[in-house]
């Protein structure tokens, strides 16, 4: 057999050898995970990550809970508590949902399609280090300057007022706004990488109707991704210039106008929250069909739908500013939309629903989670719908009632989809199940935690509580539901606590699982658990949807599922290690992604502070960094 | 010697055929520089929209230099112009390494990034010459909107000029063969991008007549 | 930051779903001859940087054009920069004979765009900026 290796010789141009470093080339170790370029260990670090941000964000929440339990809270000055908010805000979208997300599709996608890594695997390495070094350089600021404090949303002219003349202490709005647009890039990056891949990198007979539901929503994210993420870094700019350049861009003084920044944010804001949930359907989609022994009802629907969201989360962004004054016109029709893209939404829903009805139903704890995510986001769309009733939003606007709904959606529904896809791809990941007993403790406590937490501010919201406000006076009638809420937090934490417990006691002592644990049917579980660098031996050859499970089962003549004989299409190799010689050449490992992520947070502490030489020594780091990247040696394989 | 790769690639995924291929039959990197132009695109109307926003607002406001005071026509034009030209050596120099004529693509590559620091030469004169008759960054809705939106356009055509010149300075290593051309045409893209916002810029800018 | 400099072999950084795919796609690429008619050639390029200059100084001129129509002035000066942005992005960048998945995207793009901003922009003009 002629080597792919002997032949490259011929066809590469003979290397240049740099004078620094050669292209790294292990893929084991714990220097590995430094330069790694594979998708799976990447969306692992995405994930790790992100679960620490998730405790950190937990803790901040247990404070503000803390603070609110009683009228006249003396635990959190005013002052912190804004920091506190803000950053809880701020890390559970950009530090933690959006990361998940990632982690999810960068595992994922890849595997579900068929294809052996992303489309671009250094770039993907990139967007991690960027999420961590964004995630670090923004928390730094609470010893270097000042947290963040102007709200996750930074309205201006709050953040764009020059420090010196505004009512934000410190420099948080300026680590806001550079810390934001960071983050931005790494997101931009992985969107594309995502688009490329799902687009040209899918298994021979895998059409795009063939993709599992999962593949197609990561998709539709990228793209809202792509085209949300520059509003919001113009915006964002804009308020780096007021401040620190005196610019008349949110100056009203000059005939500035702090509605522009309102509308440029949301612009990106509305779709955002759609980049956030729409993993979580994707996820719930995943597990709803394994978990009922039936195909997703109406798979062409449910893309459709997705796709909808997609396109007409664009039309909907001012329905945040029904307050601000627009005018009876704009708020008719942005109430419109709103209530327009229920639609689709309540589509999805009907579709879950009627999947598990009349399937073979088994509670295991991804299903659990996947159930909960039904119940809670239905209810935490229901109060969205009432807030596109613009009379009612003018009362509900600013109020706990506004925390409740999207909190319902995002944690009620998002992290229980997420927690749901943890228990059902911990397996193949790790080649373990986690404990079904923790689980399902873990799965009881968050529900009841969550709904002790947040049901009750859809009275307080009601009642008038407004929303980010420190503290509350006695004789309000609020006390008793804020105590309560307060309880059902420290019950999440609990829950999220038994999570970790799961997690050590499976590696300490969780048995090796099947290949096949959950009897699946998508791609991923076609190769071993966990699943070898190179993913498949074989790329499979697609013929159906749910190709995997049109291998183990047909149907008889009255449509009753019928298991196949075992054969090769359907069996995988047992369990591999990770260090066995093989022929597939992967990309080999860099350092690159690492050193021009690195350029990024010294340019961002130049920005924040002003030191323009900080801000040259950045973009001589990322200038080294492109040219050593885009020079790379390509190498041979690391076996 | 492609045959014998073709038929080790046959032997690790034999029933696979054409898999290698993208499914679009597009190459990943010219659908990412797409991507990430679009991306760019509803990033510079941000800015655009921020401009026409506050366009003649000043009036109301801080007075100070009006786009009618400042801007010059013909000197612009002349950068414009200039820019134009840029595009044109590019798919040029473009044509040239495909048909492997590399000394060509050297001189054109090189031309369009001379086209572009003259480009910048004209925008930095400009800026000089707004800020000495009184237009700052802070001076009114003009300069804020006018700095920022020029200024981002003119770092984005840095940039460019650092890539081209990146290439070239590879060309003239030896390390930018013809089977690399992609990465020419990939660079192209976005210079040709960066110079139709410029397009976009100098009629709505400078060209619309001001109220 | 795309590897755009890199040929496709074995261990770069363009994964593919099959290892040789990349030579595959390589060897088409030294190969395919079918590709050129496609590609103006370097007259034609020529020729369309003529036209552009030509419409830009048409553009300039009627920049200059003094009356109360202004209205009709700003739709001339439009047409005639999408005149210039058609034939850049079309000719130049090659999306008239690349693949149509571009053209769709970027035209399902812009229009998104355009909407947005021109509905912020519909937004404002009847609010907070009349003065």
């Amino acid at each position: 057999m002629t080597t792919v290796e002997d032949a490259s010789a011929l066809l590469v141009p003979p290397p240049v050898k740099r004078s620094i470093l050669d292209r790294p080339r292990r893929t084991t170790g714990v220097w590995s995970w430094f330069t790694t370029v594979d998708h799976k260990k990447i969306a692992i670090l995405y994930a790790a990550t992100a679960m620490f941000f998730l405790v950190v964000v937990g803790v901040e929440a247990l404070l503000i809970r803390v603070q609110l339990a009683q009228p006249d809270g003396t635990v959190l000055s005013a002052a912190r508590y804004n920091e506190f908010f803000t950053m809880h805000g701020t890390t559970m979208i950009f530090l933690m949902g959006m990361p998940l997300a990632s982690a999810f599709g960068n595992y994922l996608l890849p595997l579900m399609i068929g294809a052996r890594d992303v489309a671009f695997p250094r770039l993907n390495m990139f967007g991690y280090w960027v999420f961590l070094f964004g995630g670090v350089f923004i928390y730094s600021s609470f010893a270097l300057g000042g947290a963040p404090d102007g709200g996750w949303f930074g309205y201006a002219p709050l953040t764009s007022t020059p420090m010196s003349q505004g009512f934000l202490p410190g420099r948080g709005a300026d680590y806001w706004a550079v810390g934001l647009i960071l983050l931005g890039i790494g997101s931009v990056a992985t969107a594309v990488n995502f688009i490329v891949t799902a687009l040209n990198m899918r298994a021979p007979g895998m059409t795009m109707m063939k993709m599992p539901v999962f593949a197609w929503m990561m998709l539709v994210v990228a793209f809202l991704t792509l085209f949300a993420m520059p509003p919001l870094t113009a915006a964002l700019i804009q308020v780096f210039m007021d401040r620190n350049f005196h610019t008349n861009f949110f100056n009203a003084a000059a005939g500035g106008d702090p509605l522009l920044y309102q509308n440029l944010f949301w612009i990106f804001g509305h779709p955002e929250v759609y980049i956030l949930i729409l993993p979580g359907m994707a996820i719930v989609s995943e597990i709803l069909p394994v978990f009922s022994r039936k195909p997703l009802f109406g798979y062409s629907v449910v893309v459709f739908s997705g796709i909808a969201i997609g396109f007409l989360g664009w039309g909907v962004w001012a329905h945040h500013m029904f307050a601000t004054g627009i005018g009876p016109v704009a708020t008719s029709a942005f109430a419109l939309s709103t209530m327009l893209i229920g639609i689709p939404t309540g589509v999805k829903i009907f579709n879950w629903l009627a999947t598990v009805w009349g399937g073979s139903v088994r509670l295991a704890t991804p299903m659990l989670f996947a159930l909960g995510f039904i119940a809670q986001f239905t209810i935490g769309g229901l109060s969205g719908v009432m807030h596109s009733i613009v009379p009612a939003d003018t009362q509900q606007t600013d109020t706990y009632f506004v925390v409740a709904h999207f909190h319902y959606v995002l944690f009620g529904g998002l992290i229980f989809a997420i927690f749901g896809g943890i228990y059902y791809w911990y397996p193949k990941v790790f080649g373990k199940r986690l404990d079904e007993r923790l689980g399902k403790l873990n799965f009881w406590l968050m529900v009841i935690g969550f709904n002790c937490t947040f049901f009750p501010m859809h009275f307080l919201g009601m009642e008038g509580e407004p929303r980010r406000t420190y503290t509350y006076p006695k004789g309000m009638g609020w006390d008793g539901l804020n105590l309560m809420a307060t309880i059902g937090a420290f019950i999440i934490a609990l829950g999220v606590l038994v999570f970790f417990v799961n997690v050590i006691f499976t590696r300490m002592r969780g048995e090796w699982t099947e290949e096949d644990p959950w009897d699946a049917r998508t791609l991923e579980w076609m190769t071993s658990s966990p699943p070898p660098e190179y993913n498949f031996d074989e790329i499979p050859i697609v013929e159906h949807r749910d190709e995997f499970w049109h291998r183990k089962y047909t149907e008889d003549d009255e449509g009753r599922l019928v298991k196949l004989p075992p054969s090769d299409a359907a069996t995988f190799p047992g369990r591999r290690d990770p260090n066995e010689p093989h022929d597939h050449h992967m990309p080999s490992p860099s350092y690159w992604p690492l050193v021009l992520a690195l350029g990024l947070p010294v340019l961002g502490y130049g920005f924040v502070f002003k030191y323009w030489w900080l801000c040259g020594i950045g973009g001589l780091i990322i200038l080294f960094g492109l040219q050593a990247w885009t020079s790379e040696d390509a190498t041979e394989e690391a076996h | 010697m492609a045959q014998s790769v073709i038929a080790s690639s046959h032997e690790v995924a034999p029933h696979a055929d054409h898999a290698s291929e993208t499914n679009t039959g597009v190459s990943n990197n010219k659908l990412a520089i797409w991507m990430f132009i679009a991306s760019e695109a509803l990033f510079f109307g941000a800015f655009l929209a921020t401009y026409f926003l506050y366009r003649g607002r000043d009036a109301l406001f801080l007075k100070g230099p009006t786009p009618a005071d400042l801007l010059n026509i013909p000197f612009t034009s002349v950068t414009t112009f200039v820019l134009l030209m840029s595009s044109l050596t590019m798919v040029l120099a473009l044509d040239a390494i495909r048909r492997g004529m590399h000394r060509q693509f050297r001189v054109w590559i090189l031309a369009t990034a001379l086209f572009g620091l003259t480009f910048i030469g004209g925008q930095v004169y400009e800026f000089t010459e707004f800020y000495r008759e009184g237009l700052h960054l802070s001076t009114n809705l003009f300069g804020s909107t006018f700095f920022v939106l020029t200024g981002l356009h003119g770092a984005h055509v840095v940039m460019g000029i650092v890539w081209l010149l990146s290439l070239w300075a590879r060309s003239m290593q030896g390390r930018l063969p013809t089977e690399k051309a992609e990465a020419v045409e990939i660079s192209g893209l976005y210079w040709h991008f960066v110079d139709v916002v410029w397009i976009v810029i100098f009629t709505a800018v400078y060209l619309v007549p001001q109220k | 930051m795309t590897d755009s400099t890199e040929a496709p072999g074995p261990g770069t950084d363009v994964a593919v779903t099959d290892e040789g795919g990349a030579i595959d796609t390589l060897a088409e690429l030294a190969v395919e001859p079918v590709e050129e008619h496609s590609h103006p050639d370097a007259k034609q390029y020529v020729l369309i940087a003529v036209v552009l200059v030509i419409v830009t100084a048409l553009e300039i001129a009627t920049s200059y054009i003094d009356t109360g129509h202004t209205n009709w002035i700003i739709i001339a000066l439009g047409a005639m920069a999408i005149v210039k942005f058609v034939l850049v992005t079309g000719w130049y960048m090659h999306m008239k004979t690349d693949h149509p998945l571009f053209r769709r995207f970027f035209i399902v793009g812009i229009i998104l765009a355009s909407i947005v901003y021109g509905v912020v922009f519909m937004v404002f003009s009847s609010t907070v900026l009349k003065s």
